[in-house]
Parts: C-alpha cells; structure tokens; sequence
C-alpha cells in the first residue's frame, strides 16, 4: 500500500477515534485538526505526482479547506447544521478519493506529459523505464538549464514520436524553426523535450548502477 | 512518476541507511565530515545563527509600551541582525549552490518564521480588530447553527458565510473553545501555505529556480498590506494561487502552433499569442480521462469556495481566469464557470445584502480611481511615527514594482517576453474600474499582482538560467533582500499600538460582550479594540470617531451630558461606553479627534457623578449611567 494511503487512513481512524471515543483536549483537536485541515484533500491527490512536497501540501491543505467549506455552507444553508454528520461527508469524500485515484493509478499510465504515451507499446522502446522503479530521478547538470534553453544551439537534442516511438536528433535550431515536426516512420507529430526523459532515464541508470554497488560492497 | 519516484526514493534511503548501520559509530563524524565535504555547512550557520539571535530578542513585549512606529520601537538592535543573516545566506545559496534547494526552502521558512511569529510570540495575543470580528460570526454560527443574511450590522459575513461555516465546524469537531488563541498564528500559517504554493505557479512561469526561489522571498517580505490574518481574505488568496497554480500547471493548453492556413487575423492573433509566451516552459498538461477530470473538479471546488468565502476575491478570480483563455492558455470553461458561479451567488444567495449595497455599487462605479487618492493618507496631517510608517510602506511598494519593471525590461532584452506573467500581474487592475471598495482596493489590487511583481523582481537579479550571478550580484541582492524584510516590519507591525492587544484589555471586552443583556447600546471611542467576538448582535453599535463631524464636536465639548442623553433612553435594555488604550492611540495618530481627546474624556466621566466605571482591564474602561447600575440587577458588579 502506498504511504500516501497508510497515512490517509491513519489520521482518519485516528479521527474517528478521538471524535466518537470520548476524547477531549489535545487528544481530540490534534488529530480532527490534522484530518480536517489536509486529508480530504490529500486523499484526491493522488493524479497529481509531478508535485514537489511543498507543492502537494498546499493543494491537499487548499482542496481539505474547500471540502469543509463546501460542507459547512451546504449545512448552513440547508439549516441542517449538523457538525457530526459533516465529518461523516468529509470521510466519506476522502475514501471516494482514495478510490477513484487508486482506480485512476490502474486505469491510465503516470506519465511526465499528458500528451504523449510513452512507452506506446509496453516499453519495448525504452525497457530502462521498467527498471526505474529502483532509483530516483535524475537532476539536470543545471537548474535554470531546461531542455528548451541548452547552453549550445547546435546540441543535438533527442525527440521521440509519441505514437511509434521512434527516435531521432536534431539540433535545438533545426527545432526552432521546426516546431512540430513530424515522425518519418509514421507521419505522426513528435515531442520535444524528451531530452528530459533520456536524461531521466540516463540518471536512473546511473543510480540503479550506484545502489548495486554499493549493495556489491 | 509518482510511484517511480516514492519506490525509488525508497530504495536509495535503505541502501543509504544499511551503508550507514554498517559504520554505525562513525555515522554522526562521518555525517559533519559529509556536510563540511559537500559544503553545505558554511551555508547552514547564516541560517542558524540567525535562528538562535532571534530566539533570544524574544521577549513579551506590552502593547502599551510601542510607539507611533509599532512593533520596530520595541525590537532591541540585535533583532535586525537575523534578516541580514538570513538575506545573505539566502541569496548566497540560491546563486552558490542553486542544486540544494531544500536549503534555499528552509531560509525561506525561516523568514516566514521570524516576520509572522515575532508578532505572536511577543504581544500573545490575536492582532487586529477585525480579526476578532470574525471570531464573533463564527460565535453566532455555533450559537445559532445558522446564518442571518439580513443581519444589519456584520452582513456582508453573512452572505459569504464559507470561511466562518468552515471554521465554526471545525471547532466544533475539535472541540477548540478559545479560537483566538490558535487563530493568532494565522499569518504564519498562511504564508507558510503561499510559500509552498508560490513555486507550484512560478514553475510554469520559468524553469530557473533561482527565480523561483527569488521571487518566494520577494513575496514574503512584500506581503506587508496584512491580509493574511484569521479571515476569508487571507484562505481565498490561499484557494487563488493554487487555482492558478492547477491551471497553469495541469490542465493548460500546449504553447499555441504556427497556423499556416486561416485568415491573416487568425494567422497575426495566432503569431501573436505565440510571441508573447516565448521562453514560457510548455505545460505538462495531464491527459483526458481520470486524472484531468479529477483537477479538473478540484478547480471547480476552488472557485465555488472562493465564491463562498468572499466577495472580491472572486472578480479578481475570473480576471485572472479570463487573461489565461485570452492567452489560449486555459479553455474559456473555469472563467464562465466562476462568473456564473458569481452572478447566481449574488443574486440568489446573497440577495438580502446586495439588494442593499448594488445600488451604491453601481453609483460608484468607475469613481475608484478618482478616489483612490482621495483615500490615501495625507502624511502631513497624521502623528510622526505614522507618516513614516505610511512612508515605509509606500516605499516598499514602490520598490518591488520598479524592480519588477527593470526585471521584466531586462527579461525581454534576453529575448524572454512573459506575456502571460505580465497579463496576470495586469488583471487585478481591472478591479479599480469595476468596483466600489474605496481607496483600500489598491492594497488589494497590489496583494493579487505581487506574486507576479514579485517573480519580475527576482527576474532582474536573475535574468537567464545561462548566465552565473557575480559576487557582486549576490551581494546586491542580499541587501535589496535585507531592506526588503526590514521595510516590511515597519510596514506590516507599523500600526500595532493600534492593532495589538493586552490580554487585559481582551477580557475587559469579554466580559462585556458575557454580560450585556440583549438590546444593549454600546457606544466606543472607535471600533479599534477587540470587538465583537461574542454575542455581537446583541449590541446596537455606535462609534465616536464615525459620528459626522458636528455631533463629534457636541460629545468633545460636553461629553457627560451629550453621552448621558444618549444613553438615558427607554429604547435600550442597557447602555455603557468603552474607551480603550487602542481607540486612543487610532485617533490621535490619525488626527481624527484633537490630540488626548479621549483622556479627557475619561477624565470627565470618572469625576461625573452621573457616570459610573463598572469595568477596567489593561488600557480599557467600561462606563455605564450610574442611575441604570440600580435598575440593571444581579448582572453587574
């Protein structure tokens, strides 16, 4: 089970725990504030991986805030203030977004781009990415240098066709002044920046490499 | 990516703890060797240094002891000395050592630490008058487990009852009987929040984490209007960056394609939005199908708990909304879905308040900008202490908007051009046309553009991603960081004699609001003290300093008489006066009444025998008519 998961499920039983067992005090507001503060929230979070932790925390905290506003003035203006029965919404909420991004992790592949399906065909492309799930991602040699703004002009960058995934280089000029080129196998548009993914990959190799060894040691 | 990453992280920290069990008791030498190696160490002792001076300048600090400058007239020397610490460790790592940027987060939060919890730590107690207002609508929530839409004295809360609905129902759940005390370090709370936001929406401004970074400290230290306490303003900002956050990031479109076909209008409208993102990172857009719905539903909660939680925030929304579908960055759907969102909550739920305030509105429209200022104050009629404080901030607004116009000059010399970034930092502009808020829609405006002021000003020390900052640079920066961070304590604490509380003077107030039977007249030096947060609508509310000029002049010249007349009156159950250290201070620094007006007041009705002082705490009096104590019973002393 993911961590992300365990943790959701843990501060909602605690939750539950502190509401409906009798607590009072700190033993009561710690973990009602931590549910209520940041895991409904959380809990629809899951399609969101490219997030750093800063990032994922002020989503999950900012849509945990518009689920209890939400049921707070459907309460109000319903004239069933009931504060019980909207903690029963809100847990409710979290488990359906348990499960539908649960769901969602099976049904769609967690891609770095939306628009392109990579691999098409299972990873025979690129078998490394079946292997990454042992090392982390790679850094580029420079933060600010992103595949769109290389040191060199005539750098050859790798682009891949996002149906037959097809490989070939060309120059970031050649690419200015042809922004959607097409794949020569199969006519399709090819995407830019998959420089990232090599380099990506590149990393995780190195650091699948790394870990072995030190494992060897 | 997500699993990729977690299962990967995973993997590296065990192999990193088994290596590290192994030399299990040269770990700890082993680790500072590590840090001395890498050189991080000389970059953590700035951070640590000025954590542990400005641990020990705490001090409780009394209210009553700040001058006409704030909190800064009651700061000993060394409390300045973390914010040239932090500035220059700060912009030393985000150029030196741009890989470790948890570094750069943890100077960031620091900062956040020492500009927010100074104020909490020291007075102890909630600032601003209007923060305990809210803690009144929630009261009446919990009370009543209902809202009074045509209540006529705090019913705009009503009618955007999101924030407090929230927050009623959550200290109910909590059981969080006394919620001034956690609601004080809101501010912290919230910065901290818009600090993890800020980046999310910068990422698809610029891949330069520098001026990611950059630009997080420029927000912070520019963030002085003090919007950012226990309020809806303060959580509707929070839901407005990560909406543009999710937007820009998740669901917009791919930089728009060359059209080789169309009409030449088609073709120059297209050249054109294509301009005016070049050097944009294109969006990693997510694909249709469960994810995207999934964000997709996540903004739509955004904007309907923006447009329940409060009534400007949402304008400045769909402004920003409507920018990024003129730019075909985002479909047209989350702008026609805040507007009709807006327009039905106005008319349909908010009904009984706008039935009242449209009209007004619609007088006022286009007016603000020839009032904005008429509104702002004139620093010659002010104390000195203020007209500097007013100097402070005007300057430190002043600042981050000609750096950001250098930056965004010397961005597009680099051939960046920013358009979207600079439309967004335009769209809340809008609002000066198109609402009625008086003068204070400037602060507002400023508060929605700065997080893109602030990116152009971090752009203009860092420019390009290709080119290394300088010593020189570095330095420059530290010290635009360290103005920066002082200007905002003068700024944001210039007016806590006014806004800051003793506890004193709270329960002074408490046990008014406690006691005070329904139907009761309460008449105030000024609205400036801890008000309304208990029973509020049992009062009927009159405010000296409100009063028109010639009925201010009749209480000034006879108070004991004009006062008694008005509250010797069937009309009433009870009537008291309060006159607060806070009122005071609020009247004499702005010149409202003559300087000490309001000593001399309390001069005359301690020594009027008509009048009776039933109640005192802090720097606060409670004065009732002496004949009504015999009629009012076993409630008061």
């Amino acid at each position: 089970m993911a961590p992300r998961a365990i943790l959701i499920g843990t501060v909602t039983v605690a939750a539950l725990l502190a509401v409906h067992g009798g607590f009072s005090g700190p033993m009561r507001a710690l973990p009602t504030l931590a549910f209520l503060l940041a895991i409904p929230g959380l809990a629809w979070c899951g399609h969101l991986e490219r997030l750093k932790v800063p990032g994922l925390v002020a989503v999950a905290v900012s849509l945990s805030l518009a689920m209890d506003i939400a049921t707070g003035c459907f309460m109000l203006i319903l004239g069933l203030w009931s504060p019980n029965a909207g903690l029963w919404i809100l847990m409710a909420a979290t488990v359906s977004g348990l499960l539908c991004t649960h769901t969602g992790d099976r049904r769609s592949p967690r891609l770095p781009t939306g628009d392109v399906q990579f691999p098409p065909t299972g990873g025979d492309s690129l078998p490394q990415i079946n292997e990454a799930a042992a090392a982390p991602i790679g850094h580029r040699t420079h933060p600010g240098q992103g595949a769109t703004e290389p040191d060199n002009i005539d750098e050859p960058i790798l682009i891949v066709c996002a149906v037959c995934a097809n490989r070939t280089e060309q120059s970031y000029g050649w690419l200015l002044a042809n922004p959607s080129p097409k794949c020569p196998t199969c006519g399709r548009e090819m995407i830019r920046e998959r420089d990232a993914v090599v380099a990506y990959v590149e990393g995780i190799r190195r650091l699948i490499a790394q870990v072995r060894a030190r494992r060897g040691s | 990516m997500y699993h990729l990453k977690s299962r990967a992280g995973l993997a590296i920290l065990l192999s990193e703890l088994v290596t590290q069990s192994q030399n299990s008791p040269r770990s700890a030498r082993a680790l500072a060797v590590r840090l001395l190696r890498s050189g991080t160490l000389p970059f953590l002792l700035p951070l640590c240094g000025a954590l542990a001076i400005w641990v020990a300048c705490l001090r409780r600090i009394d209210p009553n002891a700040l001058s006409d400058v704030g909190l800064a007239s009651a700061l000993p020397y060394a409390a300045w000395l973390p914010y040239a610490l932090l500035s220059a460790g700060f912009f030393f790592v985000v150029g030196q050592q741009p890989r470790r940027r948890w570094l750069a987060y943890l100077y960031l939060v620091a900062l956040a630490l020492m500009l927010h919890g100074t104020p909490a730590i020291d007075y102890g107690t909630l600032r601003y008058p209007w923060a305990w207002k809210h803690l009144g609508i929630i009261d009446y929530v919990e009370r009543h487990g209902a809202v009074n839409q045509a209540d006529p004295i705090l019913g705009a809360y009503h009618n955007w009852p999101g924030f407090f609905a929230a927050a009623a129902f959550i200290a109910e759940i909590a059981e969080i009987r006394d919620l001034a005390a956690p609601a004080r370090w809101a501010p912290l709370a919230f910065n901290l929040l818009y600090l993890a936001a800020l980046p999310m929406l910068y990422r698809s401004l610029t891949r330069d984490h520098r001026v990611i970074l950059g630009g997080a400290w420029v927000f912070l230290t520019g963030n002085w209007i003090g919007q950012d306490y226990f309020s809806p303003q303060a959580t509707a900002f929070l839901f407005y960056l990560v909406l543009l956050g999710l937007c820009l990031r998740f669901l917009a479109h791919r930089h728009p394609r060359t059209l080789t076909g169309g009409s030449p209008m088609r073709r120059a409208a297209s050249d054109l939005a294509q301009w005016l993102v070049r050097g944009l990172p294109n969006p990693p857009a997510l694909p249709n199908g469960a994810s995207r719905a999934i964000v997709t539903a996540a903004v739509l909660l955004l904007i309907l708990a923006i447009t329940a939680t409060h009534q400007l925030t949402p304008l400045f929304e769909i402004s920003a909304l409507g920018m990024l579908a003129a730019f075909h960055r985002l479909g047209i759907g989350p702008f026609l879905f805040a507007g009709v969102l807006l327009v039905a909550w106005v008319l349909y739920f908010a009904t009984p308040f706008v039935a009242i305030v449209l009209p007004i509105e619609i007088q006022e429209l286009g007016v603000t900008v020839s009032r904005l200022t008429d509104d702002l104050l004139d620093t010659s009629a002010i104390s000195p202490g203020h007209a500097f404080v007013s100097l402070v901030c005007r300057s430190l607004t002043l600042a981050i908007a000609v750096a950001a116009l250098a930056g965004g000059i010397r961005r597009v010399t680099l051939g960046y051009r920013d358009g979207l970034a600079a439309a967004l930092a335009a769209a809340p502009l809008l609002l000066l046309a198109v609402t009625a808020y008086g003068g204070e829609i400037i602060f507002r405006v400023y508060l929605f553009a700065l997080p893109f002021l602030a990116f152009f000003a971090a752009a203009l020390l860092f420019a390009s991603p290709r080119r290394e900052c300088s010593a020189k640079v570095l330095a420059g920066a530290s010290v635009f960081g360290f103005a920066l961070a002082v200007a905002f304590v003068f700024a944001n604490n210039g007016k806590d004699r006014q806004y800051a509380f003793t506890p004193e003077d709270i329960a002074a107030v408490q046990w008014l609001d406690e006691t005070a039977p329904e139907g009761t007249l309460l008449i105030e030096g000024a609205r400036l003290y801890p008000a309304q947060f208990r029973n509020y609508e049992h009062f009927t509310y009159v405010s000296l300093a409100d009063e028109p000029p010639r009925s201010r002049a009749d209480v000034l010249a006879d108070p004991t008489s004009v006062l008694a007349r008005w509250m010797d009156t069937d009309t009433y159950r009870a009537a008291f006066i309060i006159l607060t250290r806070n009122q005071k201070a609020y009247v004499d620094a702005l010149r409202i009444m003559p300087p000490g007006a309001f000593d001399r007041m309390e001069r005359a009705l301690l020594a009027s025998p008509r009048f009776r002082l039933v109640h005192a705490g802090g720097g606060t009096m409670i004065f009732t008519l002496n004949e009504a104590v015999h009629g009012m019973g076993e409630w008061i002393h």
